[in-house]
């Protein structure tokens, strides 16, 4: 009864945080919305014991992501007007790719396709930090390595794209000032005399 | 754990000269990357050969160690060393070449995944790996085309990744398991079998470049440095296509997929040559022209499942189709993009000509070229498989590729207007890899019947 209640709570605050992020005009406050948003998606994984995605979640998109993008958004100062202009224009392709979205989704569900996934309880004792580490480093080690390759790949791909070695910055070189030779800086040109009138 | 590494040597090899030539070129030494990734492409070549007639998979089934794992390996890792070469050609001396290099063996390890993928999320990672190195070895050259090549190509891809995701989630809820081995509990919830397969074709279809995914290819190409296009054109497609065959492998026929992959085949093989009958510049004719390769390369995943031969064609065409378009590629490089670049190259430099105009025959499926020995093998799979329409549809192509490759191969024997006819610079390089092409384009066709001893029977 009382897990009920708190279900209803938790999932109407996430709802309406939902519905602001995308309906307040203020980009600073749909992201605080966000992470309103992310904080109760926690909440009703802890009801469902995943106490482990949960704090996952709370940690890195709470915690940094979130901020990150609040950082950005305050940097980039955006003009709301100008991204609404476009909103009329666009809502009847955005209205068919939603229906088509929910039709399917409500298709799916509604005759119970997915009905044999009911989540097992599990025995006391049961860790999901544990069963979870077993998977991603047993059956899924290989996937995982990968993931880190990617983000690898991510690295270099970013530093080969952006770091360059500027042409336009005037610093020294240490290394071509020591390596200079008179030669190379003075020239001797032979001037005949000048006469004086 | 022990065992299952074994089984990923090549892999790990691969991994090993990425994060090698990484550091040579963080030590600014660019010789050391190259030779450092051309050593390490060649013994992870040589590491795969004991793989061969292995049929197991590894990391409880995510990832497969098949026939089509196997020679992808034998088949990329060459292909990726001659992509090396063309890229020192082309983009040496420039300010970051080892990261190319390494970007180069991170895609093919992409690819490679992709060939085996026994997991809908090593599809997902294969994807996003091969594709996160494509984006940047596209955007190297930093100038405003090559910028505006590898933005079309990260939107497209980023949307068609973002539909393949979420598609692979309905078939995780419909099988309540990430495995492709599990597919076949599909059988009795053909909505979410459909929907999953959709997203599936929009994920490797982009990558593959089938129509209608592929409209960031001609421009990507374009845009990339050529060598970079050449690459592009066989390592992702290559891997792309054997991942579909490893999906198909296990889905239930009762999906339907055998009629939807043979449509996209249709309409891939057609609108590639009808759109590379119009165009003037090289590399956008041979980004049309493996847009249709593409779609020969389906012939063969109708087959899966039905015909022995389904993966022995796709794996022979996939090796004659690396050989002559990397030969051909390597030609343009040499000469330039447009078609009039080409004019009188054929008497002017008679030994390139012959080359360019066997890669090109060799892409129409002209016997004895390897092309034809592939195409052959395709046509004798999808008619085992029932789809005898589908190899009329695909020989009528054929036909009209010869008008595709006609148009460049006519200028090149044309009478060279002396005054114009500039000698063009030497790369020894890339006639390394164009002669290498040239052999094993002429080679394998003669020598058919030896390799296909080599495959060993896949297992039905």
């Amino acid at each position: 009864m009382f897990e009920a209640v708190l279900f209803y709570i938790f999932a109407t605050v996430l709802v309406v945080s939902a519905v602001a992020i995308i309906t307040v005009r203020n980009p600073v406050h749909a992201v605080l919305c966000m992470v309103l948003c992310f904080f109760t998606t926690a909440g009703l994984w802890l009801l469902l014991r995943a106490e482990f995605l949960a704090i996952a979640l709370v940690l890195v998109y709470v915690g940094a992501v979130m901020v990150l993008f609040l950082f950005v958004v305050m940097m980039l100062d955006v003009n709301v007007e100008q991204l609404r202009a476009g909103i009329w224009k666009n809502l009847p392709l955005a209205l068919v790719v939603g229906g088509i979205m929910i039709f399917e989704m409500v298709a799916l569900l509604a005759r119970q396709v997915f009905g044999g996934l009911a989540p097992r309880e599990a025995g006391p004792g049961y860790s999901n930090t544990k069963e979870l580490g077993m998977l991603l480093y047993t059956d899924y080690a290989y996937p995982l390595e990968v993931a880190a390759v990617i983000l690898l790949v991510a690295i270099i791909a970013a530093i080969a794209l952006t770091l360059r070695r500027r042409k336009d910055t005037r610093r020294p070189a240490p290394a071509e000032q020591i390596r200079a030779r008179r030669e190379e800086r003075v020239r001797l040109v032979a001037m005949p005399a000048e006469k004086d009138e | 754990m022990a065992r299952d590494l074994a089984f990923l040597i090549p892999e790990i090899m691969v991994l090993l000269t990425a994060i090698l030539a990484l550091a040579a070129e963080m030590l600014r030494l660019p010789r050391t990357a190259l030779m450092v990734t051309l050593a390490g492409l060649l013994l992870a070549t040589g590491l795969s050969m004991p793989l061969l007639g292995a049929h197991t998979s590894v990391f409880s089934g995510t990832f497969r160690i098949d026939t089509l794992s196997i020679w992808a390996k034998l088949i990329l890792l060459p292909a990726t060393l001659l992509s090396v070469l063309l890229a020192r050609a082309e983009l040496g001396g420039s300010d970051r070449e080892g990261t190319v290099y390494s970007l180069l063996c991170l895609v093919t390890l992409g690819a490679l995944l992709l060939a085996g993928a026994g997991d809908t999320m090593l599809l997902v990672l294969g994807v996003l790996l091969s594709g996160l190195g494509s984006f940047a070895l596209v955007a190297y050259p930093r100038n405003d085309s090559a910028t505006e090549a590898a933005m079309k190509f990260f939107v497209f891809a980023s949307v068609t990744g973002g539909v393949m995701i979420f598609g692979l989630s309905y078939w995780f809820g419909g099988t309540g398991s990430t495995l492709l081995s599990d597919l076949a509990r599909l059988d009795t919830a053909p909505v979410v079998a459909a929907v999953g397969l959709v997203a599936v074709i929009v994920g490797l279809g982009y990558k593959a470049s089938l129509v209608p995914f592929h409209f960031w290819a001609p421009d990507a190409y374009e845009g990339a440095p050529v060598s970079i296009a050449a690459y592009l054109s066989v390592a992702p497609k290559i891997g792309a296509i054997l991942a579909l065959a490893q999906v198909v492998r296990d889905l239930p026929v009762a999906t339907g997929w055998p009629m939807v992959v043979a449509l996209i085949a249709v309409l891939t093989m057609t609108y590639g040559y009808l759109a590379a009958l119009a165009q003037d510049n090289v590399v956008r004719l041979l980004a049309y022209s493996s847009i249709a390769q593409a779609g020969y390369f389906l012939l063969g995943i109708v087959a899966v499942g039905a015909s022995p031969l389904a993966f022995e064609s796709m794996i022979v065409f996939a090796a004659a189709y690396a050989a002559m378009n990397l030969g051909a590629f390597a030609v343009v490089m040499c000469t330039g993009r447009t078609l009039a670049a080409l004019s009188g190259i054929g008497r002017s430099h008679p030994v390139m000509g012959v080359a360019m105009v066997v890669f090109l025959l060799s892409l129409v499926g002209i016997p004895p070229l390897a092309g034809f020995v592939g195409k052959f093998l395709l046509f004798g799979a999808s008619i085992d498989a029932g789809f005898i329409w589908l190899t009329v549809i695909a020989i009528i192509n054929s036909v009209l590729s010869l008008a595709v490759y006609l148009r460049v191969v006519v200028p090149m024997y044309q009478r060279r207007d002396d005054a114009r006819v500039k000698d063009l610079a030497p790369m020894p390089l890339v006639k390394l890899v164009w002669v290498n092409a040239f052999v094993f384009t002429l080679g394998v066709g003669l020598a058919a019947q030896v390799l296909l001893g080599q495959l060993d029977r896949p297992l039905q």
